[in-house]
C-alpha cells in the first residue's frame, strides 16, 4: 500500500516536521477516526479510567439505576462524577422518586429548596440508618487537640452494651470553645434497641468516658453516623 | 432468513441475518432508507471493532424474538430495578474494557435493551461500595484537591441543624 511509505518517512523526520505533519493529518481525519484515535490513546494511558470517559448521557443512565445513598457515594469519587451528578433537578427528582411518601418530608421542604443535595443526604442517611440500624463510616481522626476533633464529629460508636449517637446541636463560630459551649452542642441519642427518649445533652463526664473507652489518637475507628431514631 | 453483511471498524465482514441485525435501530433505519441490501455491499459500522460487534450480534441473536420494549419510557419499575436475566448476566461477564465497549456500541447502534443491561451491570458494580471502593473497582483517580476533599468530608457528615 502506497500509504505505508509514509511511515519510514515520518520516523526519520525532524521533530518540527513531525509536528507539522501531525497537525495537517489531524485536519484530514474524519470525526469517527478522531474518536477512534482518542479512545486508543486513552486506553494506552496507565490510569485509563473507562468509567469516567463514558458519554454524559450514558453515565446518567447508569445513575438512574442507583439509590440516593449510592449517588451520594458516586459524587465523592471524582470531580467528573461530582459535576455529572450535581444538578439540583437530579437531587429533587431523587427525593421525589424515593422519598415522596415519607411523612416527615415537609420538615425538609426548606432544605429541598435551598440545597437539595443536602436534603437528599439527610434523607438518605435517615433511611439507610433505619434499614441497617447504623450507618458506618471509617474515619481517621487525629485527636491531637482536646476539643477540636469533636466539632467535626457528630457521631458515634457502637459498643456491646450501648449504641448511641452523638449529634451536634449547632455550629460553633469560635475556635476557643468554652466547656459550657462544648457541652451544649453535643447530644447523646440512644439508638434502636434502647429506650428512645429525648436527646440528652452530653455532659463532659460522658464525653470523657467515651474518649477513654474507644478513641485513641490517630486511630482508625468506626464511626456510625446518625440515625433516625430521634 | 435473509443474510446480510456488516463491516466492522477494523474492516472485517460479518454475516448476519437481517432480522438479527435489525435489533439495532440504527441498522434498521439504514436498511429502510437504502431499500433491500441483502445482496448489496456490507453496511459499515465505523465505531465498533470486530470483537465487540460479534459480541453484540451474539446478544441480538439470543434476543431476536424478544417482544418490543414498552414505549412508556418512564415506567419506574424498569429504571429502578437492577435485576438482570440469567443469560444476560452471563453474557456480561467480560472484562471491564469489553463491558464499556458493549455499552458504547449499544448506544451507537441504538439497541436500547442491551444498553439497559449494560448500564444495570455497571450500576450493580457500584452498589454497596464506598467512594474509595468505587475508585478501586473502576481505576478512577481521586482528583479532588485537599480543600475539596475537606469540604466533601464536612458535607457528608450528618448535619441536620434543626
Amino acid at each position: 500500500m502506497e500509504l505505508d511509505k509514509v511511515l519510514p518517512l515520518f520516523q526519520s523526520a525532524s521533530p518540527d516536521e513531525r509536528a507539522r505533519f501531525l497537525t495537517n493529518l489531524l485536519e484530514l481525519l474524519r470525526p469517527t477516526e478522531k474518536y477512534a484515535i482518542n479512545r486508543r490513546i486513552l486506553q494506552n494511558t496507565p490510569f485509563f479510567d473507562l468509567f469516567s470517559h463514558l458519554p454524559a448521557e450514558i453515565a446518567l443512565q447508569i445513575a438512574e439505576h442507583l439509590d440516593p445513598i449510592e449517588i451520594i457515594h458516586l459524587r465523592q469519587v471524582s470531580t467528573r462524577w461530582k459535576s455529572l451528578l450535581s444538578s439540583k433537578s437530579l437531587a429533587r427528582s431523587l427525593i421525589r422518586s424515593h422519598y415522596s411518601n415519607r411523612s416527615d418530608l415537609s420538615d425538609y421542604q426548606h432544605e429541598v429548596e435551598a440545597d437539595p443535595f443536602r436534603a437528599l443526604r439527610n434523607l438518605a442517611f435517615r433511611e439507610y440508618a433505619g434499614q441497617v440500624g447504623l450507618y458506618t463510616l471509617r474515619k481517621k481522626v487525629a485527636f491531637s487537640q482536646q476539643f477540636a476533633p469533636w466539632r467535626n464529629l457528630k457521631t458515634v460508636r457502637q459498643s456491646p452494651t450501648l449504641t448511641y449517637v452523638i449529634l451536634r446541636g449547632f455550629e460553633h463560630s469560635t475556635s476557643n470553645t468554652t466547656s459550657r459551649d462544648d457541652t451544649a452542642c453535643w447530644f447523646l441519642v440512644p439508638l434502636a434497641g434502647h429506650a428512645s427518649g429525648p436527646a440528652l445533652p452530653l455532659v463532659n463526664r460522658q464525653r470523657e468516658a467515651l474518649d477513654k473507652e474507644t478513641i485513641h489518637a490517630g486511630d482508625n475507628f468506626v464511626v456510625a453516623v446518625t440515625l433516625g431514631t430521634r | 432468513m435473509a443474510p446480510m453483511k456488516l463491516l466492522s471498524s477494523d474492516n472485517v465482514e460479518i454475516e448476519v441475518e437481517k432480522e438479527v441485525a435489525e435489533r439495532s435501530v440504527l441498522i434498521k433505519n439504514m436498511l429502510e432508507d437504502v431499500g433491500d441490501t441483502t445482496v448489496g455491499a456490507p453496511i459499515p459500522i465505523p465505531n465498533v471493532n470486530e470483537g465487540v460487534l460479534r459480541k453484540v450480534i451474539e446478544w441480538c441473536e439470543h434476543h431476536r424474538n424478544d417482544p418490543p420494549q414498552p414505549a412508556d419510557e418512564d415506567s419506574d419499575s424498569r429504571k429502578k430495578s437492577t435485576d438482570i436475566e440469567e443469560w444476560d448476566q452471563k453474557f456480561m461477564q467480560v472484562d471491564q474494557e469489553m463491558l464499556f465497549e458493549i455499552i458504547l456500541a449499544a448506544n451507537y447502534l441504538d439497541i436500547k435493551p442491551l444498553l439497559d443491561v449494560g448500564c444495570k451491570t455497571v450500576a450493580n458494580m457500584i452498589k454497596g461500595k464506598s467512594p474509595e471502593e468505587i475508585r478501586k473497582t473502576f481505576n478512577i483517580q481521586n482528583d479532588f484537591t485537599p480543600e475539596e476533599e475537606d469540604q466533601i468530608r464536612r458535607e457528608n457528615e450528618w448535619a441536620e441543624d434543626r
